[in-house]
């Protein structure tokens, strides 16, 4: 049987936000959500002997709620309802939303913060990620969360990413996951039903608790108070209550930690000065396009760890601001998200779904941010001041979709499929490589007609040491809010190139441990 | 299409969707948040030509409209307001007749014609109507093949029956 979680702890302060009145809690530091970014944070400055509450916009789920279900899971875990998209609608967006943010239902995957983006965050961006001073904190968070790269034989769907990159001589590896005793099942996605994967939900959170911090969920941030440099209060909003009223709550300092949308969404509507514009710009998605596959042979890619094997043959080829890198990989194809992928009705959407253990997919997350063309997209307020993403997808993106198209199509073919379909309202099945090699070269670069989707959302709070640069230094520290640090994937001025969470946790022990001298200190 | 029906069919889409109509548009809902008749027509008649296995079979496709419009109860505002945008192009009558090329009413127009709105959705050069088409379908078919009751229709089988009684559930 599974260890079962550890959430009856006795000793543990955790609220729901509508037990709580204005100034019930003290603390030295409030962090504002509880991902990669927030957990850890809270953790480091709960160990350094602060007093620490973590607010929480989502639920607390445990694995006793997991029923390895897809719709249930993105209504519960996931932001809007697993519907968040950038605000054009051409980019459907996965993001968590519950207690361990998205680090509860991602797939994962756990790469250190390539080289090649380290140097260009340091040159171009005056951001300190030296390489070689960051591999310290990376061995100590893959210590921390088990990640090692995964030694079972990959599920079928990886396999065929494997296969077609031998017989192609593409340079691939082995996926590193932060797992312990997992039961290769590929439910990671709708939360861990057997507490395997090394969440913020079964390690730091809870540790941060043993330490004396106080867990708030369904507590929204709102917007801070704040005056002369300084941040004065929090606004929170119970997210389960019917009634409008908020709290305000007080600290010494606090981190903002709700993600790439929500981290400036918060200072947005917290009229923070932003005296060189540079709040909510550059957010980038790893965009990613898909190929689907069929093969004779069952590939059943619900079942096995969903990402075990990865090429980054095309990530770097053509230098590091050259035309856009992307990094290949799988995903699991469970129903629900397979029937949506699809983006076909009637009988071709029904003798699909038939095929369903049949179908594998591809997809290719493409580098956003490293060329000069490459901007990212833009947090803005709606009217009801909820976050919206305008992300325009543009010709240098299209540039790096075609060429992904290409690349996963002759993969899967070079791995034996019988048909590729690139997910893109005017492609067909292709039944040979060169058939779709010259069909693909055709395809419209139209939003709306490519499926285009991003679970990696950076950026947004651009670190750097030139205040003209960034929103933050390369620690956090707002440059002009003393008293407000951002420790999330919104630091990063570019996306990192490979999935974020291990840079958000090697960056969060890094810039955590200085905050956590300095208010001891 | 000729230059008058173009005209006429863009500017009424154009109108819908921004929302400059809905002081003469038919209500979406009734004052209990219940949709009304006419979306609910609209969507009875739409649901079957995307999901097959509910033509023929009116209960069911009734019982599935209610999950479709309890689903979207769960996203985002934004999102809630994009698909009362999409439900006024359904049942006002000149985006009707114009945008989805039904002149009857929804409950007796013909499959044909319906199938021959979406495939015009899908396939139009206009990103409005792509993701209009988008909307629909996407959601209707994860609604749909996400439940455990259509999972044998995809050949999936759900999480292994040993790993479920080991994990109790």
């Amino acid at each position: 049987m599974p260890q079962q979680p550890p959430w009856q702890q006795p000793h543990w302060q955790v609220f729901d936000a509508r037990e709580l009145h204005s100034d019930s809690l003290k603390s030295d530091v409030i962090v504002i959500g509880s991902g990669a970014g927030g957990a850890v944070t809270a953790n480091v400055l709960a160990q350094s002997g602060l007093k620490v509450t973590l607010i929480e916009e989502g639920s607390l789920k445990t694995s006793a709620d997991f029923q390895m279900e897809e719709l249930p899971a993105y209504r519960d875990l996931y932001q809007d309802s697993g519907s968040r998209m950038t605000e054009d609608g051409a980019i459907h967006i996965f993001q968590g939303k519950a207690v361990g943010g998205t680090t509860l239902v991602n797939w994962t995957s756990s790469f250190r913060t390539p080289k090649q983006t380290l140097d260009h965050w340091h040159q171009e961006w005056d951001f300190d990620a030296n390489a070689q001073a960051m591999q310290i904190y990376f061995e100590r968070m893959e210590k921390r969360l088990n990640i090692s790269p995964w030694r079972v034989p990959p599920n079928a769907n990886n396999d065929v990413l494997k296969r077609g990159c031998e017989v192609l001589s593409l340079k691939h590896d082995v996926i590193p996951r932060n797992v312990q005793a997992c039961w290769n099942l590929g439910y990671c996605g709708m939360g861990c039903p057997t507490n395997a994967k090394q969440s913020m939900l079964v390690t730091e959170i809870p540790q941060a608790l043993d330490k004396g911090a106080t867990l708030v969920t369904n507590g929204q941030a709102v917007a801070f108070t704040h005056k002369n440099g300084l941040i004065q209060s929090l606004v929170v909003k119970p997210t389960h209550s019917s009634s409008t009223s908020s709290i305000h709550l007080s600290a010494q300092h606090y981190v903002v930690a709700g993600g790439a949308i929500n981290s400036p969404a918060l200072l947005l509507r917290s009229h923070f000065p932003d005296p060189y514009q540079r709040l909510g710009k550059r957010t980038f998605l790893h965009p990613v396009n898909a190929s689907a596959a069929l093969f004779n042979e069952r590939i059943d890619a619900f079942y096995g760890a969903p990402q075990s094997i990865y090429s980054d043959a095309f990530q770097w080829q053509m230098g590091t601001t050259g035309p856009v890198g992307f990094k290949l990989e799988v995903p699991p194809i469970h129903p629900a998200l397979a029937a949506q992928m699809l983006g076909v009705h009637g009988d071709t959407l029904q003798a699909y779904m038939k095929r369903l253990p049949h179908i594998h997919a591809c997809i290719a997350l493409l580098r956003d941010g490293f060329h000069e063309e490459s901007l990212g997209g833009e947090v803005r307020l709606r009217d009801d001041l909820t976050p919206g993403l305008h992300y325009p997808v543009t010709e240098y993106l299209w540039e790096g979709f075609n060429r992904a198209y290409l690349a996963m199509a002759e993969i899967q073919f070079a791995a034996g499929a019988s048909a590729v379909m690139p997910l893109h309202h005017d492609a067909g099945q292709y039944w040979n490589w060169s058939q779709a090699k010259e069909a693909i070269k055709q395809l419209p670069q139209r939003i709306h007609r490519a499926r285009l989707l991003s679970a990696h959302v950076m950026g947004g709070c651009t670190a750097s040491q030139d205040p003209r640069k960034g929103v933050v230094d390369s620690y956090g520290q707002h440059h002009q809010i003393r008293n407000c640090h951002v420790i999330d994937g919104s630091l990063f001025p570019t996306s990192v190139g490979a999935n974020p969470q291990l840079s958000i946790y090697a960056f969060a022990l890094r810039n955590a441990e200085r905050l956590a001298h300095q208010l001891t200190s | 299409m000729n230059r008058r029906r173009f005209l006429l069919w863009s500017s009424a889409s154009v109108t819908v969707i921004s929302g400059g109509l809905y002081w003469s548009s038919p209500a979406l809902q009734d004052p209990t948040g219940r949709y009304s008749t006419s979306t609910l027509a609209a969507l009875n008649a739409i649901t079957p030509l995307i999901l097959p296995s509910l033509r023929n079979d009116p209960q069911a496709t009734q019982a599935f409209v209610q999950v479709f419009i309890e689903g979207i109860k769960t996203l985002s505002a934004s999102q809630q307001k994009a698909f009362d945008a999409l439900f006024q192009l359904l049942i006002h009558p000149a985006s009707k007749r114009f945008i989805c090329g039904i002149w009857s009413d929804w409950e007796v127009a013909s499959p044909e014609t319906i199938e021959r709105m979406l495939s015009r959705w899908r396939n139009s050069r206009w990103a409005l109507l792509n993701q209009a088409y988008n909307g629909l379908v996407q959601l209707t078919a994860a609604l749909y093949y996400g439940h455990p009751n259509q999972w044998a229709l995809a050949h999936y089988s759900g999480p292994p029956a040993q790993v479920r009684a080991a994990l109790g559930r």
